[in-house]
């Protein structure tokens, strides 16, 4: 018998990786100004990247991390 | 000024911030650097200053918007009888809520908050977005049979992991293999083309679609995080957009993120929304002005609070 577990627990689940340190840009407050679609800067704390076909994981509510 | 309670790994807030600064100056409390910031909260208002220099006083906060109020590492692992880290968190956590609650009171709070209605979970989600629009059916039980047909798939209530990082993803489930001594989430799955989503922002709608051809699996998010396919710009139906503006307007939220599976032949199937769910990536350009309409919404309550 199936537990929730074991369907989460799948093979294609991806793990989510941990978010690494900060490295907070405190004189701008961490302001990025996105300026053209294949921007794929890394976020502040390392581990997040956008936009769609660079997004990262994210460990938030809904994977989408910006 | 603008108080964003957020945390620094808060990409949305990076990008965001160029449009907030426009309509005022604003203030960055992440809550994952806490020991950074030194606090004066008391009876007549609060100081909040950051290692810079800037301050952040109650009395000119115009606008609290509330993003990601996460710590990093996310989540700890706390014993039964509790620990110091755990303990640190849950104070500062408070102090983020108080300031949040204190907003609120004070009609500060712009674009995320409570609804006065309640707090909207996804059973509640479901009955109502069945007034405007299909709901697969769906049963949450234990220990009783599902009734909703075979194709179905299991969904879960909750973000958390399930173990070792794992999240709970939309899977495609046999009734009759699930053990009934677990709770369950189960769903109709519906024959879907594309993920709907809509970003609803006090009444403006921002839609996005990703196709489901070739897609394996039964839950966008996992190509989604991967880089596999794309989300694009679409546009909802006249009729859908009332529709969703109608159901927004009853639970009485300024801003959420819905989902929706097309079908098809068309029809727009209601999944759930999230109140606070990320949105940039919706348009990361600002092509479509969903950035300028977040922050001409949060200066919206600014200015109302503090006129300029």
């Amino acid at each position: 018998m199936l537990t929730p577990f074991m369907v989460a627990m799948a093979p294609e689940t991806p793990a989510q990786q941990p978010a690494a340190p900060a490295a907070y840009n405190w004189e701008n407050q961490g302001e990025m100004n996105i300026v053209n679609e294949e921007d794929k800067r890394v976020g502040a704390n390392g581990s997040f990247s956008y936009p769609p076909g660079g997004r990262g994981s994210s460990q938030v509510d809904d994977w989408h991390v910006c | 000024m603008i108080l964003l309670l957020t945390n620094s790994g808060d990409v949305t807030t990076d990008i965001l911030m160029p449009h907030l600064t426009r309509h005022a100056e604003v203030f960055r409390l992440n809550i994952d650097l806490w020991k950074e910031y030194a606090w004066n909260i008391h009876a007549d208002g609060y100081e909040i200053s950051d290692p810079l220099g800037r301050v952040c006083t109650e009395a000119r906060v115009g606008a609290v918007y509330e993003r990601k109020v996460m710590f990093n590492p996310m989540t700890i692992d706390v014993p039964a009888l509790g620990s110091p880290e755990n303990w640190l968190r849950e104070e500062v956590f408070e102090i983020w809520s108080g300031i949040k609650d204190l907003a609120y009171g004070a009609g500060k709070l712009a674009l995320i908050h409570p609804s006065p209605s309640g707090v909207w979970k996804k059973m509640r989600q479901m009955r109502l977005a069945a007034k405007y629009f299909p709901v697969p059916a769906w049963q949450m039980l234990h220990k009783v049979t599902p009734q909703i047909g075979e194709q179905l798939v299991c969904k879960c209530n909750t973000g958390l992991s399930v173990g070792n990082g794992r999240l709970f993803n939309v899977s495609r489930v046999a009734p009759k293999r699930i053990d009934l001594e677990f709770p369950w989430f189960l769903q109709q799955a519906v024959d879907a083309v594309s993920d709907v989503t809509v970003a609803y922002i006090n009444g403006k709608l921002f839609a996005s679609e990703y196709s489901r051809a070739g897609m394996q699996g039964m839950d966008c998010r996992k190509p989604t995080a991967e880089g596999k396919g794309e989300w694009t710009p679409c546009e909802l139906s006249a009729d859908e957009a009332a529709r969703v503006r109608a159901m927004m307007a009853e639970t009485g939220f300024t801003f959420s993120r819905l989902d929706f599976l097309r079908a098809a032949d068309g029809t727009l199937h209601f999944l759930e929304f999230n109140v606070n769910g990320q949105y940039a990536w919706i348009d990361i350009m600002n092509k479509r002005g969903m950035l300028t309409a977040i922050a001409d919404e949060v200066a919206r309550v600014h200015n109302r609070n503090i006129p300029q």
